[in-house]
């Protein structure tokens, strides 16, 4: 009896770990296959084709966005237009794989590389949306960093000509100081989310959960150091 | 015979003398330098006898006027000029240009922000 527990156990343990796996990525949320082995093959098949269509309109979708964002760096462009491309020819690829089962179980192992390999909804889409964030916001805090010099010069100029610049430099420091903390939070951000792999998921959520933090409080800066910009220039016209 | 000699040679130096006085004379009472033969004398190459002494002109009296620089030229610098004027402020039309990006930056970060989040759930295999 006792040796029968012992070998019953580890199978026991090893079934529930399957259970485990193949539940994606919840086991609340996994589908319950027919019995019928005809119909579940035809049931995996029609999910397999519609997330993989799914899947190809959201690649669209990123790559608009992507395509519309000016700001993205050629490298960081590169590497989600290369990722773009392999889940494109990828995801067909798997499409015709599960149409080409005639077992259920296989076509089911098959289907799995739709989500795993991929991660078109977690990983890519995150990927893609915080690049262009992060871009954009170094490229908005380029452009006051080259603001912030021309009103330092306005600044010195109007101090020259004996002007009372003290509200205008102060507006400057608070400028300067509002632009360094937009650089710091969307410096490596991109790099950062952009490094995460389908097959990172799910750890990799805690990287994308970051960079999204990250990116937030860069833009709150960035928005603040817009506002000083103004202030800035509305001192100096004050004192013009 | 002697005395007829003498005589002549009296009158020939008085008359000589006579001109050379009249002839200064009458350059005091003009106030034209005495021709000298050489039109590239100056009164001063005249009065020295050197003809290098109007090559260069006498050098003007030190002036505290700025001096006002031909139209057209930018001001030289001088020791005596006034302290430079206050830098021209900047055009700041290019600093509103930027504020206007980086609000509309702000704004599509947010945008995109948004999007990282709004995304379908993955599903579950069969």
């Amino acid at each position: 009896m006792k040796r029968t527990i012992r070998r019953l156990m580890p199978a026991a343990a090893v079934t529930t770990l399957a259970a485990t796996i193949v539940a994606v990525p919840s086991a609340a949320s996994a589908a319950t296959p027919p019995k019928d082995p005809a119909a579940c093959l035809k049931a995996v098949q029609d999910w397999t084709v519609s997330n993989v269509d799914g899947r190809l309109a959201h690649l669209d979708v990123l790559d608009a966005a992507l395509q519309a964002a000016g700001s993205v760096t050629a490298a960081h462009r590169a590497a989600l237009t290369e990722s773009y491309a392999s889940a494109r020819t990828g995801l067909p690829a798997v499409e015709s794989a599960v149409l080409a089962d005639t077992e259920c179980a296989e076509a089911r192992a098959d289907a799995r590389a739709v989500v795993d390999d991929y991660r078109i909804y977690l990983v890519l889409t995150p990927q893609t949306h915080l690049t262009i964030a992060a871009d954009r916001g170094i490229a908005g805090v380029a452009r006051l960093d080259a603001a912030a010099l021309t009103l330092q010069k306005a600044i010195d100029s109007a101090a020259a000509a004996g002007r009372d610049v003290g509200a205008a430099q102060a507006a400057q420091a608070e400028l300067l100081g509002d632009l360094q903390q937009a650089r710091a939070a969307f410096d490596g951000v991109a790099d950062d989310v952009l490094a995460q792999t389908p097959a990172g998921y799910p750890g990799n959520s805690a990287v994308f959960s970051a960079a999204r933090t990250e990116a937030q409080q860069g833009r709150q800066a960035l928005a603040e150091a817009a506002r000083d910009a103004k202030a800035v220039r509305e001192a100096l016209r004050a004192i013009a | 015979m002697n005395r007829t000699r003498t005589h002549l040679a009296f009158h020939a130096t008085a008359s000589l003398c006579g001109g050379v006085l009249v002839a200064a004379l009458l350059a005091g009472c003009s106030g034209e330098p005495a021709p000298t033969g050489d039109p590239a004398l100056t009164p001063a190459a005249a009065a020295t006898g050197d003809p290098a002494a109007s090559a260069e002109p006498a050098p003007a009296p030190p002036d505290d006027t700025p001096s006002t620089p031909a139209a057209g030229l930018p001001p030289t610098a001088s020791s005596t000029t006034p302290a430079a004027p206050a830098p021209a402020a900047p055009d700041l039309a290019e600093v509103d240009a930027a504020i206007a990006a980086a609000e509309e930056a702000a704004a599509a970060v947010g945008q995109s922000l948004s999007a990282s989040t709004r995304t379908p759930t993955e599903g579950a295999t069969p």
